[in-house]
């Protein structure tokens, strides 16, 4: 099927809205995507037809919601890689990165341990570890950045050589929220290989920016853990798991208890279910939630990765150049969408700064215009903090978007000036 | 939102009242919006009874911050820091004249306030 991105965008009800008399210009996906009918379609069936609580209960629509949930677990762990017990479900990148904290790390992160994360972490894949860092007396190192905001390879194995063996984890962001870089995750699994410290480095994909951009294979990937959000990736809010190699699936202890997740309990102990499924879903799983996300990975694989792909790095070629045409406006991160070897550097994320307006007034300006764009620092205060930057301006893509909303875009921020002066 | 950048707020973030340093600030309060990077410090000259003589403020932030850090410091003057610190938000909007600004927007607004709630009270 050739792709039509007039005919996606009718799949999205949302962006038939009009905002101040103009059309809803959607530029706030790195925060949330919208949802295409079928997914809200799948929502209201689920609980119009088949609302039950799944396992045990022998009546038709718990059968037909367990039916749901099973599928759904089995679709969204297919679409990384992995089998039905490798996924924990969660509600977000957040939950699934402390799950793996809390529930792997406590235990296997030791005293003179080295954790490196970088220095464009989202918060949420650096506050984990830090704490983790704190509480077992590991060593926390952040790993320094290039001026375009890629990872500084050199200062990468500077520090694999300086800690060695000694390096347990490493935690990083496959796209930068803020910076929209693309993570060189093979050549960092190359470095880790050299350095003859594959084996030992536990390496932790925050892929909340990259899963509706990219595919994401857990093997050729060669993480132990990928760690997403269901709503990033034209799923509904509140759903999103965490990924994980066999190896660590049987290191990993769960840290939610209760229903579902035992296997026998008494008043001298409890033992676990031997079903890692069940073992991390303690409690009522939501059902709908998960359903409407596997057929948001339906709706990805019915365009196919090519045509998404392609879409995307048009119009953020297009927004790059744009931009940078603009009196007072500085993009961040790379300029441009693939470096001169050819390979993509940057993916989703259009961030700037506009010299003598805060980003909250750009953000609100734009809103004049229905361009919807997200200001602030955007849970990135280290690489904000070491950059100088008060706050940026994000505006971030989807498959929806067009050359026609960077114009927008650009028309909004042309008009700055009028109000600012 | 299409009127939040009304010619009184346009003015005071241009040309903001009260911004800068005391030289003989009784006390200073740093403080941050950590939702978008804004920050502010405010000197404080109170006298034996709390009252607060003279003031400056300086800081970054988005027009609607600085605008209201400017009205409300021109306000403060003359006022206990007592009354200042427990101004309620409906209070702040209502002192800058912008009684329905959205959630995310109060931040900004009373960052000020805030700043001064730091100091105990």
């Amino acid at each position: 099927m050739k792709f039509n991105v007039n005919q996606i965008r009718k799949q999205f009800p949302i962006l038939k809205r009009v905002i101040n008399d103009n059309p809803l210009v959607y530029l706030d996906n790195g925060a949330t995507t919208q949802k295409p009918q079928v997914v809200i379609d799948a929502i209201v069936d689920y609980y119009s037809q088949h609302n039950s609580n799944v396992h045990r209960g022998v009546h038709t629509i718990s059968d037909e919601s367990t039916h749901i949930w099973e599928e759904a677990r089995t679709k969204v762990a297919n679409f990384f890689g992995a089998k039905s017990p490798q996924l924990i479900v969660t509600r977000n990148t957040t939950e699934a990165l402390n799950i793996m904290a809390q529930g792997w790390g406590a235990k296997h992160i030791k005293k003179q341990d080295v954790i490196l994360v970088g220095l464009s972490e989202h918060h949420s894949n650096f506050v984990p570890w830090q704490m983790m860092a704190q509480k077992n007396k590991a060593e926390f190192r952040v790993i320094p950045l290039q001026e375009d905001g890629q990872l500084e390879m050199e200062a990468f194995e500077a520090l694999l050589d300086e800690y060695g063996s000694r390096v347990r984890l490493l935690a990083l962001q496959h796209v930068s929220n803020t910076l929209g870089t693309v993570m060189p995750v093979k050549k960092i699994n190359q470095l880790l290989k050299d350095k003859k410290l594959k084996s030992q480095v536990t390496f932790v994909l925050d892929a909340a920016q990259s899963a509706a951009h990219m595919p994401l294979n857990l093997q050729e990937l060669e993480v132990e853990a990928i760690a997403f959000s269901g709503h990033k990736m034209y799923g509904p809010m509140g759903v999103g798991g965490l990924v994980v190699s066999s190896k660590i699936l049987d290191e990993m202890e769960p840290v939610l208890f209760g229903g579902g997740m035992i296997d026998v309990v008494s008043a001298q102990e409890t033992t676990f279910n031997p079903d890692a499924a069940e073992r991390f879903t303690a409690g009522t799983p939501d059902v709908a939630s998960l359903h409407g996300l596997a057929r948001a990975m339906d709706f990805i694989q019915d365009i196919g990765w090519p045509a998404i792909e392609k879409q995307e790095e048009e119009v953020l070629s297009y927004g790059l150049e744009k931009l940078q045409e603009l009196d007072r406006v500085q993009v961040v991160g790379p300029l441009k969408t693939r470096n001169a070897a050819g390979e993509l550097i940057r993916a989703g994320a259009l961030t700037w700064l506009y010299e003598g307006v805060h980003a909250h007034d750009v953000a609100q300006v734009l809103d004049r215009f229905a361009v919807a764009v997200r200001s602030g620092h955007h849970c990135t205060m280290p690489l904000h903090t070491t950059c100088g930057w008060a706050s940026t301006t994000r505006a971030s893509l989807a498959v929806y978007n067009t050359t026609q909303d960077i114009d927008k875009l650009v028309e909004g921020i042309k008009y700055l000036p009028e109000v600012f002066g | 939102m299409s009127n939040l950048y009304q010619e009184h707020i346009l003015e005071h973030y241009k040309n903001p009242l009260h911004y800068g340093e005391l030289a003989e600030a009784t006390v200073s309060t740093p403080a941050a919006n950590p939702s978008c990077g804004d920050d502010i410090i405010i000197d404080l000259q109170l006298d034996n009874q709390g009252v607060i003589t003279d003031l400056a403020w300086r800081g970054n932030g988005c027009a609607l911050s600085k605008a209201s850090a400017s009205m409300l410091a021109d306000w403060a003057i003359g006022k206990s820091l007592e009354q200042v610190q427990s101004l309620s938000n409906e209070e702040i909007q209502e002192l800058i004249h912008m009684p329905q600004l959205s959630g995310s927007r109060v931040k900004c607004a009373t960052l000020f306030v805030r700043a001064l709630q730091y100091l105990k009270k």
